[in-house]
């Protein structure tokens, strides 16, 4: 498609792209009072970064609301950095602070960020390692709209015997392999901070392997057979086509239905995508989320389009060689 | 070293930035040979 190669089109893909790299990493990350007191109740960490909003400030302390209206009194002591001192009522801080059980108040740690653009959502137990939902999953989630691309091309190509979908279905399972080879990359990463390990043949991580290895079973099927061109690309539309049947089977029932560590295995509720319907994620984190679904539909749709042109002209050369 | 360990998110950030950025130039010049090649063609 001709808006794949406008400069809008590349305009567009560079905004989103420096909006994604900002939020992913240059927004701190700012929960609750709530989150603070569980993650040093439960013994998972004592300091903990909290975004409130500035309601009073005495001698050595300051009150403030966090975004759900609970209040907390933050104590300056002689171990902070910074005091209250140059803020007003109505400044929103981002500070870490560490709950103190016996006076069911807290001490100001640091203060981080005043009056920010965004902030990053507290996902509890993840701490900073929850930036990469902005990369794993939405990476994910386009890899299953590539092979669905691929299927639907499939299906044209079979219906209207036109070899340009042909080279659509093969350009769009590439890029779906593409990105399930990121996603598996930046989740098995994630694996190791979280889990302990990069690999532990976990239901959701083997699911995913056997989907990898059925589309790389495609591209290998194109290339090893010998047939005449039309035989060849209808075996592979049919092929394609028989492969995305098994990928939302390996994708969400697998994982939803065995035990797994994965978010969303063994009966728990997923953040995102789940049987209840419901979204079990911060707003904001999930207007991020989907700036970053955005970005890379755009990374595929590129990808794709410029992989379809480069098949365009080898047949072409090889239609003048003939 | 403690300035790596100090600042690791804007370590990998600018990591991640700059595969983009090379990532997005290597298709930006593809991009640009097709188009001439199309022409050509």
């Amino acid at each position: 498609m001709k808006i794949f190669r406008s400069n809008i089109f590349l305009w567009c893909l560079g905004i989103a792209l420096a909006v994604q790299v900002y939020l992913s990493f240059e927004t701190p990350i700012g929960g609750s009072f709530g989150d603070a007191a569980m993650l040093k109740m439960n013994g998972v960490q004592d300091v903990t970064p909290v975004k409130a909003t500035l309601l009073s400030v005495d001698s050595s302390s300051a009150l403030f609301a966090d975004f759900y209206g609970d209040s907390g009194r933050v104590s300056v002591t002689n171990g902070s950095y910074g005091t209250y001192s140059s803020y007003r009522p109505g400044d929103v801080l981002v500070m870490s602070v560490e709950y103190q059980p016996t006076r069911k108040g807290f001490d100001l740690v640091e203060i981080i960020r005043v009056n920010p653009v965004m902030t990053f959502p507290m996902i509890q137990g993840l701490g900073e390692l929850g930036r990469n939902m902005l990369f794993h999953v939405p990476m994910s989630m386009v890899a299953f709209i590539a092979f669905l691309f691929g299927t639907i091309y499939s299906i044209l190509y079979l219906i209207k015997k036109d070899f340009d979908y042909d080279r659509r279905a093969r350009a769009a399972s590439a890029g779906g392999f593409l990105f399930t080879a990121l996603a598996t990359i930046t989740g098995s990463i994630w694996a190791r901070f979280s889990w302990g390990t990069f690999w532990n043949w976990d239901p959701r991580e083997t699911s995913i392997f056997i989907l990898l290895l059925i589309y790389a079973a495609y591209f290998m099927l194109r290339s090893l057979l010998e047939e005449s061109d039309d035989k060849k690309a209808r075996i592979a539309a049919v092929y394609n086509i028989i492969a995305f049947v098994s990928v939302p089977f390996l994708m969400f029932v697998v994982p939803r239905i065995t035990q797994s560590l994965h978010p969303g295995g063994g009966g728990t509720e997923a953040p995102i995508l789940n049987l209840s319907g419901k979204t079990h994620t911060a707003p904001s984190l999930l207007d991020m989320y989907w700036i970053s679904v955005v970005l890379f539909l755009m990374v595929f749709l590129w990808i794709k389009d410029l992989y379809t042109r480069i098949l365009r002209l080898q047949d072409k050369q090889a239609e003048q060689l003939y | 070293m403690d300035f790596l360990q100090h600042n690791a998110l804007y370590v990998v950030g600018i990591i991640s930035a700059v595969i983009w950025l090379g990532l997005f130039l290597f298709m930006f010049g593809i991009e640009r040979r097709l188009r001439k090649l199309e022409k050509e063609s």
